[in-house]
């Protein structure tokens, strides 16, 4: 393919994904600009040293795992506590009471609300739900991509939904 | 609420994603079939996806003003790769000269191999002639003598953007949703589809022949001014002043100059150039066009300049509402 061919990619590449992963990051890093910087840095390096993969299956996991291994470093260089690692994958995360979050809100726009519930989902299990959204991962792709078994993220998905779903409810 | 088996968890899952099979419906049809109201949790779930599926979709980052960040590093990245070599001929010292210079060979190869592939996204036009340039999309551009304008040789989905040094005339393609920007050296133009005149030199200029231009600093993009139709705006220093005109033809820094030009393009120009209709009736002089002209223009009036041409050409022109017609 043409260098103009590839660019082109490129940029097709980045437009669909730019804002999931921009929101991906969002997760890790509550700055916005620092969110937005991580991502673009990993196109620009991804220009600049892995044009290869623009073209092959696997350049949602490279991008997916690039912002998320930046946030991590990103996080430990400003030295403020990562959200959590990875490494302890403990399912059974202390979870908030859906019915709690009505005092400070002013209830109308659902999908800013669903925003509010996403973000207090217990870690592991927002991790796996975005993943599973913003990347549009299959199950099987999410439990490779995290290295857990497809059935944690069955039943965190799950959870998730039935959490989102009476949080939206109660704060309505 | 009962708890979901995880078989079943599995299936639903499958179905929100959208990939389930049909035996998948049956089993939760018949999962459902047991206990009717497990139908109803279904579908509140599936409501729950729905609601996700449209905050994924919300658009929270501005994806259009990244990108051009992301393009211009790369540009910039590309263009540092040919200054390098200067910097490593410093460090030459004699045991390490052969290597020094092997390295040197390769980043100057590189920095001309990376500055090739930079050159290839873009085309730049000089004009060493007043000169009619058609973009890809079919923006027109009237690019006067000794003025560059550097284009994309494609447009990205949601902006056009171009650089323009020196003096042009532009009548963009309407495009509502992808804006045509215009960078000089100190201000940035934007427009949705019109014509109108830029000249930058040490004070920038627009002229709106037609439609509506916004026309900012470059360093300040708060600092702006929306001109429309017979409206012109200098920038010098920081403030735009702002004059209305009714002749275009005063817009103009230089004259016209024409040498062995095809008619047809003389007369394109003149149209540009006095904002007023010409046209040759091609029916009664098909071959008019191809007639060569030498001559210059400047204060004439249009008339006195198509005047000239008649005399030039031995053609003659006669006038229909706002339209001349040479024949």
């Amino acid at each position: 393919m043409s260098t103009e061919g590839l660019y082109r990619q490129f940029q097709q590449v980045f437009e669909q994904f730019y804002n999931p992963l921009c929101k991906y990051a969002f997760n890790f890093i509550k700055e916005r600009e620092a969110c937005e910087d991580i991502v673009q840095d990993v196109f620009v390096k991804i220009w600049e040293n892995r044009k290869d993969i623009l073209a092959a299956e696997g350049v949602k996991f490279y991008l997916f795992t690039a912002v998320r291994n930046n946030c991590l470093t990103w996080l430990r260089r400003e030295q403020r506590l990562p959200v959590y690692s990875l490494a302890e994958m403990d399912v059974e995360d202390a979870w908030p009471n859906p019915g709690t979050a009505t005092d400070d809100v002013e209830p109308v726009n659902y999908k800013a609300m669903l925003g509010k519930g996403i973000d207090q989902l217990p870690p592991k299990c927002k991790e796996i739900f975005l993943l599973s959204r913003l990347g549009d991962f299959s199950n099987q792709e999410v439990a490779d991509n995290l290295g857990i078994s497809i059935k944690t993220v069955n039943n965190q998905l799950w959870k998730a939904l039935k959490f989102l779903r009476h949080f939206v409810k109660n704060t309505l | 609420m009962e708890e979901l088996p995880d078989y079943i968890k599995k299936i639903l899952l499958r179905k929100l994603h959208g990939a389930s099979a049909k035996v998948d419906e049956r089993i939760i049809a018949d999962w459902v079939a047991q206990r009717p109201v497990r139908k109803e949790e279904i579908d509140q779930m599936d409501a729950t996806w729905q609601q996700t599926d449209e905050w994924v979709a919300e658009t929270a980052f501005d994806t259009t003003s990244a990108w051009s960040k992301v393009d211009q590093r790369i540009t910039m990245a590309a263009e540092k790769g040919t200054g390098a070599p200067v910097a490593l001929f410093r460090i030459s010292y004699l045991l390490k000269i052969v290597t020094a210079a092997a390295i040197v060979t390769g980043f100057i190869f590189g920095g001309w191999w990376l500055h090739n592939q930079r050159q290839e996204r873009f085309n730049t036009i000089t004009a060493t002639a007043d000169q009619h340039i058609t973009l890809a999309e079919g923006t027109t551009v009237w690019l006067r003598k000794g003025s560059t304008i550097r284009f994309p040789k494609f447009f990205f989905k949601k902006q056009r953007k171009i650089s323009l040094s020196g003096e042009a005339y532009f009548n963009v393609k309407t495009a509502v949703h992808q804006p045509f920007s215009i960078e000089t050296q100190k201000g940035m133009i934007t427009v949705l589809g019109t014509s109108f005149l830029v000249n930058t030199g040490r004070q920038e200029r627009v002229a709106v022949i037609t439609g509506k231009v916004l026309f900012a600093d470059k360093g300040h993009p708060q600092n702006q001014c929306i001109l429309t139709a017979h409206e012109e705006a200098l920038f010098s220093e920081g403030t735009f002043e702002r004059k209305t005109f009714t002749s275009p033809q005063h817009l103009w820094q230089d004259e016209l100059n024409f040498r062995s030009t095809p008619l047809k393009e003389v007369i394109q120009t003149l149209t540009i150039f006095y904002d007023s209709a010409v046209k040759i009736d091609t029916t009664q002089s098909p071959q008019a066009g191809e007639l060569l002209i030498t001559a210059s223009f400047g204060k004439e009036s249009l008339l006195q300049a198509v005047d000239e041409l008649t005399k030039l050409t031995g053609l003659h022109y006669k006038r229909q509402q706002d339209t001349i017609i040479l024949y």
